[in-house]
């Protein structure tokens, strides 16, 4: 236990001073670190100014980014067209029925503990990778008895990651309580940037850390390029990527804070379920193997949702577990950016190449812009089913307009699309 | 800190069974004779309670005196002739001569208690004795020993609340177990805690509300003053605010309480013995739940359904029964006048109004006393608190499933159940014999020692120390079987413990010297020096998922988890000194200055001792020679004070920490936790306060009346903290200032007083007004935004803002619902007041509704006796507040069980439900807040002196008390044509007033018999 309140040089020796008679009767006097206190749990900052710690550091970052993800993506899910919201708890159906406006709390406050909000994690996690890759930066290899450059490179590729998702997901952004108020684009700009410096530090380094971290940074500059319509720029990126690669945020039952919460809210107990025009995917007949759905009772959960009244319906091949891994990015997602990126029949052939590799039948329609654009949102909707954040950005980058008037029991469904910026980062900003 | 803990509270039985011993000692010495031909025995009483007044000083004609032991007893000896006038005196009662017979064996003399106590003493925080005409500020006093014979209260909050002008109880739940917040002259801090400090005979005791137990879910939380048996305390005095709380320095800017526990008396040892027993029920639930309203599936007609009448009617009893409290007390108390004892002991069932939410308490007291004549006295008070209670909310009660109920298959939220089926149209259909299976428990181990040692080495000098600790442990745990269906979320079961442990230590030493200046001047000079630590910690466990029915332990869950919540870990220390000069001229005129500084563990490093001044004069007007006395007048006593005090932040506020968490495999990994604040430094509340104290129609009234103005400069707030400086959380910051303002009256009078029959009334007003006066910026600061709650200049602290709709119409039907059109809401400055106009809400500025604390709180209390009857009654009224109805807005805009959110005629309750006010979540709720209710109800009966023989008592006395027995006013029984459950029902935490009826329990109605005996 460390004592963390120090205050020996404070006031009190001088108050001691000033009324000494009275100190001296009672023989305080001198007594210096009477006011001493402990504070158990608590790490005082200047603690982490220690190269011995580097890999601790470095850990955080990864820990505090697959919270924040966890939260987005369970957030973000229920909020999407892929579930109804079901729920009789009033957060929990504010979520599911798109009822997240500026004053919302958990939209604002909600840390990793809790299921929804995602804003405050994901912050946390920008900052993180931000602080910590300064200090790891401003230390030796000899100074911390380890290689700095992987845990400088994983510290900047995470950070990277967060400004994506801040600048995917949320209608305005702030960063360290500035003035100013930035548009998804000038967020995007920024991720842009950091995902190539992530790549230069990831790049420099050899074997397999080195090519999983430049294989994640590729793919998450090719999908900060597409989001800002740089095709050329993504579907470069994108074709660096190796194949078979897969990044996932770890996921375990122990610890709340560790929970995969897209299972927990969704599964476990029920927020949202399955949307009926998902619960039977195919393609061309065939069960698309990509997105399993089943009833609750087939999985030995209730037949119906948190409300008692929404029947059931959950995915059984992703998220299945408390500690079910949740997938960042993949060589599947950068084929996917490739082909929207290339449009025409280069899309298509990449579909195929993938629908064949799952043994599904081919794509055989139009090649227009409009049915490759049908063509894409489709698959990736299949692919990246209940992985929250994708589908969420393809309604917005594409301007689709999801649950509108009212849900399956007959509330009004609310006006969110992006995620607000919370009142108290507007005021505070004077906006 | 655990075993110190238990050490303490081993501590305590041994003290305790040497209190046992030295009773058995002090029983084995010799009395006095009994009554001889030439001596006069007898008692001394009060004439309104019958209570037996010790240490009154009695004498015959110009004999000696001798002093009344706890008994009220006396005897005079050495007297001559037939008759002899017998004077008696008391300081606080009127003096009282009359004409006994020579050889009188139980003479019988009452006195009356003087309607203004001038010579009281009081406890000011310094060493020298403070008679209350000395004072330049009020000091709320309750004689509860005295108020317990007559009109007893199972809680000292409850004793607390009509009893003090100024002072409001904030009572949160009626749930078994559970306490309320206090608070005096309005709202105290900004987000520190608003609680007063409380000391039990000297020692700072744990005066924590809200306790962090797990055992009660959500809001409903014990209070700690409320451990203590109100039948232990003689009396509680209460210093309001920093012009009189001066001397307590840092922390003691809401006030100070302070508890003083009976003390023993010279005379043999009197035996007092007093059994309680009676119901606690809750009077007219299907009234307090209304009932909810829903559409026929197959008809489409609109019907009600009340869910206690249903369940009435299909399995023959609600979720509600009738408790029946028991419990007894037994004290002893006596000495020799060198040594006097008090020791007490109680037990206490009480049983809420489920079945499931009782409580088991047992409560001791010992008290010694050792005398060396004028020069040196000692006391020792020892006490202990040992209870368990079974709450009724281990998790979201039963109660939100009611308020949720739909008998249909189309509720618009929440599950369908028929009336008739299983569910019994209780949400997701659990009933409420579900919740009988959870199991929520508090239990308490508390430990309090106080040693006070008084030294009068020469006449003009005198010290004090005092040393002392209150020790706590509070385990507490919930458990849900595997497969309950009110488990929440958690049907392969669940179990958690927490163990809550805190210790308050106290270090007190000063000094006093009085000198007189010539005949008419003297001075009295003070000063001292104290040092208090708090230490909190706590930990616990979690496990969950138990393989089958029937494992109830942490370790029988497959998923276990430990937890130690940094915020209540933690440890605060302060040291300081003070120093107060008095000057009194002819005992009539007194002024008084002082300062006091302190430094504090919790202070930021960039921030030095805070210097806390006082001035006060007091003036007894009505003592002066040119001061004509008349039968209108008979007192008068002007007064007046300024001083500080403060409230430190709270003790990890100023640091910047990470927190330790958990990465892959189990790895740790550290996260930003608090952001810090090393500029941070004490919130300086000053107040000045001016009043009168007087003594109406020949004494037969008393009326004191005090204005008060409190500024509190660097209020702190906790503001939530931007995430965007990535930090979570929030950040105590300084701000500007803000203030309360008030008027505190208290009338008390004889109406009638006669041979049998006497009448007695009193009522007070306190008024009270709070407003920020500068935030330090223009901006407003958000407190909570989800419940739209503001801080902005000019207007009261908390302040409440929502959009305020004026009128709609109705649009066309859309897939079956209504719509609307031209919703128009008044115009004005966002975050501001409104200005009269109309605009389109959508648009609208969000306007400021009220504030959230009364404006004004009244007691009105009458005490009628006639021969050996005696009737008491108490009502208790405030209002002048807004308070937010969580569940009305729910009921109307989530639910949508509420009729008007059913049947939808009314525009605007469209507009909240899918208009442009449907993102106002919680404005469908707010509603005034005012209300009356009659809060004790007691007749006691004196028994004659040979009915308590018969069990070979010397005093017997009967009291039938009812507390809660009705609603007298409501300002507004709810919004939109729903009932409010119960407007006192409150969130126990903060200064906000958000009422979640679903997550608590309304006041229950209190029916106790009580029989006292003292041999």
């Amino acid at each position: 236990m460390n004592r963390f309140i120090d205050r020996s040089g404070g006031g009190t020796r001088r108050l001691m001073a000033v009324l000494g008679a009275a100190a001296a009767l009672m023989g305080t006097a001198g007594c210096s670190g009477i006011l001493d206190a402990d504070l158990p749990g608590r790490i005082p900052t200047e603690l982490l100014d220690d190269p011995t710690v580097a890999a601790t550091l470095a850990t955080s970052v990864v820990a505090d980014f697959e919270c924040a993800y966890s939260n987005y993506v369970a957030s973000v899910g229920i909020m999407s067209d892929q579930f109804l919201g079901a729920s009789g708890n009033a957060n929990a159906k504010d979520w599911g029925t798109k009822n997240i406006v500026e004053n919302n709390a958990p939209n604002a406050t909600a840390g990793c503990a809790q299921n929804f909000g995602a804003y405050t994690p994901l912050q946390t996690a920008r900052f993180q990778s931000e602080d910590i890759a300064g200090r790891l930066g401003a230390w030796t290899d000899q100074e911390a008895g380890t290689a700095l450059a992987p845990l400088i490179a994983r510290t900047k590729v995470l950070g990277a990651y967060a400004y994506l998702i801040l600048g995917e997901g949320y209608c305005a952004m702030r960063f360290d309580r500035a003035n100013t108020i930035l548009t998804p684009a000038q967020v995007l700009a920024i991720a842009e940037t950091k995902f190539s410096e992530a790549i230069t530090a990831a790049g420099a380094l050899s074997g397999a850390t080195g090519a999983e971290l430049l294989n994640l940074a590729r793919v998450g500059r090719a999908r900060t390029r597409l989001n800002l319509k740089n095709n050329s720029g993504a579907a470069a990126d994108a074709a660096l990527v190796t194949a078979g690669f897969e990044f996932f945020a770890t996921r375990s039952a122990d610890i709340g804070t560790r929970n995969n919460d897209a299972f927990v809210v969704l599964t476990e107990q029920g927020h949202g379920s399955v949307a009926p025009e998902f619960r039977n995917f195919t393609v061309g007949g065939t069960a698309d193997p990509r997105v399993v759905v089943r009833f609750g009772p087939d999985v030995n959960l209730s037949p119906n949702a948190f409300d008692g009244v929404t029947p059931l319906y959950v995915v059984t091949n992703k998220n299945e577990t408390r500690a079910a891994p949740m997938r960042v990015a993949s060589a599947i997602e950068a084929q996917l950016i490739r082909a929207e990126a290339l449009g025409g029949q280069q899309a298509v052939d990449i579909v195929n190449a993938r629908r064949t590799a799952l043994s599904l039948p081919p794509y055989t329609g139009g090649t227009d812009d409009a049915a490759i654009r049908t063509l894409i949102l489709d698959e990736r909707n299949r692919e990246f089913f209940a992985e929250g954040g994708q589908r969420t950005n393809d309604l917005l980058r594409h301007g689709i307009q999801w649950k509108i008037g009212n849900d399956q029991i007959g509330r009004p469904y609310g006006p969110a699309s992006c995620l607000p910026l919370p009142i108290g980062e507007r005021v505070e900003a004077g906006g | 800190m655990l075993l110190s803990t238990m050490r303490a509270s081993r501590h305590g039985v041994r003290w305790a069974m040497l209190g046992v011993a030295l009773v058995a000692l002090a029983a084995a010495q010799p009395m006095p004779l009994a009554a001889q031909s030439n001596t006069i025995s007898g008692t001394v009483s009060d004439s309104k309670t019958g209570r037996p007044l010790a240490e009154a000083i009695v004498r015959a004609g110009t004999g000696p005196t001798v002093r009344t032991n706890a008994a009220g007893r006396f005897t005079l000896a050495n007297l001559s002739g037939t008759t002899a006038e017998v004077s008696v005196t008391r300081i606080g009662y009127q003096p009282h001569t009359e004409t006994v017979n020579v050889g009188a064996t139980d003479a019988r003399i009452l006195l009356t208690e003087t309607v203004l106590k001038l010579d009281e003493v009081v406890v000011t925080g310094s060493a020298a004795e403070t008679q209350k005409r000395s004072l330049g500020n009020a000091v709320g006093q309750l004689d509860l020993a005295a108020t317990q014979l007559v009109a007893p209260s199972a809680r000292i909050q409850e004793a607390l609340s009509v009893a003090v002008p100024g002072l409001q109880i904030q009572r949160a739940s009626g749930q078994v177990g559970t306490g309320a917040a206090t608070r005096i002259r309005g709202v105290g801090s900004l987000s520190l805690s608003s609680e007063p400090i409380v000391f039990i005979d000297g020692v700072r005791a744990d005066n924590r509300s809200g306790s962090t137990s797990i055992g009660f879910w959500g809001e409903d939380k014990p209070s700690r003053i409320n451990d203590i048996d109100p039948n232990d305390i003689e009396s509680i005095q209460v210093l309001k605010g920093p012009s009189a709380s001066t001397l307590y320095g840092t922390e003691a800017s809401n006030g100070v309480i302070q508890i003083i526990t009976k003390r023993g008396a010279a005379g043999r040892p009197t035996w007092t013995t007093e059994f309680r027993a009676g119901a606690n029920w809750l009077m007219s639930p299907e009234k307090v739940y209304e009932g909810i309203w829903y559409r026929d599936e197959n008809t489409n007609e609109v019907k009600y359904f009340n869910i206690i009448e249903n369940d009435k009617a299909v399995v023959g009893r609600s979720l509600f029964s009738t408790g029946t409290p028991l419990g007894g007390t037994m004290s002893v108390s006596g000495g020799s006048d060198a040594i006097r004892y008090f020791f007490s002991g109680s037990y206490d069932r009480d049983e809420g109004v489920v079945d499931y939410n009782w409580q088991n308490k047992f409560n001791g007291v010992s008290n010694l006393s050792y005398s060396a004549g004028e020069t040196f006295k000692a006391d020792l008070n020892i006490g202990f608190t040992r209870s368990k209670t079974r709450t009724a909310s281990a998790t979201q009660p039963v109660t939100t499933y009611v308020l949720w109920a739909c008998p249909s298959s189309i509720c618009q939220a929440g599950s369908g159940q028929a009336p008739n089926e299983a569910g019994r149209g209780y949400l997701d259909g659990t009933t409420f014999e579900a919740f009988e299976e959870l199991e929520g428990y508090d239990e308490l181990d508390r430990s309090r020692v106080g040693l006070t040692l008084n030294h009068r080495p020469i006449s003009w000098f005198n010290h004090r120390l005092v040393l002392g600790g209150d020790f706590t442990a509070n385990p507490s745990s919930v458990y849900f079987p595997r497969g309950s269906s009110a488990s929440f979320g958690l049907p392969q079961g669940y179990k958690a413990v927490r163990n809550d442990r805190s210790s308050f230590l106290t270090f007190d030493y000063s000094v006093n010297g009085t000198a007189s200046i010539g005949s008419r001047l003297v001075s009295q000079t003070s000063g001292g020096v104290q040092y208090y630590q708090r230490r909190i910690e706590q930990f616990g466990s979690t496990g969950e998922g138990f393989p089958i029915r029937g494992v109830n332990t942490v370790s029988g869950g497959g998923i276990r988890g430990a937890t130690e919540n940094p915020d209540f870990n933690f440890e605060n220390k302060t040291l300081g000194v003070y120093f107060q000069q008095q000057l009194s001229y002819n005992n009539r005129f007194f002024i008084t200055g002082a300062v006091r500084g302190d430094d504090n563990s919790a202070f930021g490093t960039n921030f030095d001792f805070v210097v806390y001044p006082k001035v006060s004069a007091s003036w007894v007007i009505s003592e002066e020679p040119f001061f004509a006395s008349s039968s209108f007048l008979s007192t008068l006593k002007l007064r007046a004070a300024w001083g500080k005090a403060g409230q430190q932040p709270n003790v990890f506020a100023a640091v910047q920490t990470y927190g330790p968490s958990v990465g892959a495999g189990g790895t740790p990994t550290v996260t930003p936790l608090n952001v810090g604040n090393p500029d941070l430094k004490p919130e300086v509340t000053r107040e000045i306060e001016a009043g009168i104290d007087a003594s109406l129609f020949n004494d037969r009234m008393s009326l004191e009346l005090t204005y008060y103005n409190k500024v509190t400069t660097d209020g702190i707030l906790q503001a939530p903290i931007s995430p965007s400086s990535g930090f979570p959380g929030s950040q105590f910051i300084n701000v500007g200032q803000f203030s309360n303002k008030g008027v505190e009256i208290a009338l008390d009078g004889s109406v009638l007083n006669g041979q049998d029959l006497k009448l007695n009334l009193r009522g007070s007003l306190a008024l009270n007004t709070n407003k920020i006066d500068d935030l330090g910026q223009d901006a407003p600061l958000v407190s909570n935004a989800q419940l739209g709650t503001y801080h902005v200049n000019g207007l009261p602290i908390g302040g409440q803002f929502w959009k305020k709709p004026v009128s709609a119409e109705f649009g066309p039907v859309v897939d079956g619902n209504p719509t609307v059109i031209n919703v128009m809401c008044e115009g004005g400055t966002d975050l501001g007041v409104g200005d009269g106009s109309t605009v389109p809400c959508a648009t609208a500025p969000n306007l400021f509704y009220g504030q959230s604390i009364p404006k004004w709180l009244s007691s009105l209390s009458a005490d009628v006796s006639w021969k050996r009857f005696r009737l008491v009654g108490v009502a208790e009224f405030q209002g002048g507040h807004w308070i937010n109805d969580g569940n009305l807005s729910a009921s109307h805009t989530f639910f949508l069980n509420s009729k008007a959110a059913v049947e939808q005629t009314d525009p605007i309750m469209v507009a909240y439900i899918r208009g442009p006010l449907a993102n106002q979540t919680f404005a469908p709720g707010m509603m005034k807040g005012g209300f009356g209710k009659l809060r004790n109800l007691s007749l006691t009966y004196e028994m004659p002196n040979s009915l308590p023989r018969l069990f070979g008592a010397t005093r017997g006395s009967l009291t039938l008390t009812g507390a809660n027995l009705a609603t007298l006013w409501l300002e507004q029984k709810g919004t939109y044509g729903a009932r409010t459950v119960d407007p006192e029902v409150r969130r126990n935490t903060g200064n906000l007033h958000l009422t979640y009826n679903q997550e608590s329990w309304p006041q229950y109605t209190r029916f106790l018999a009580t029989v006292r005996l003292s041999f």
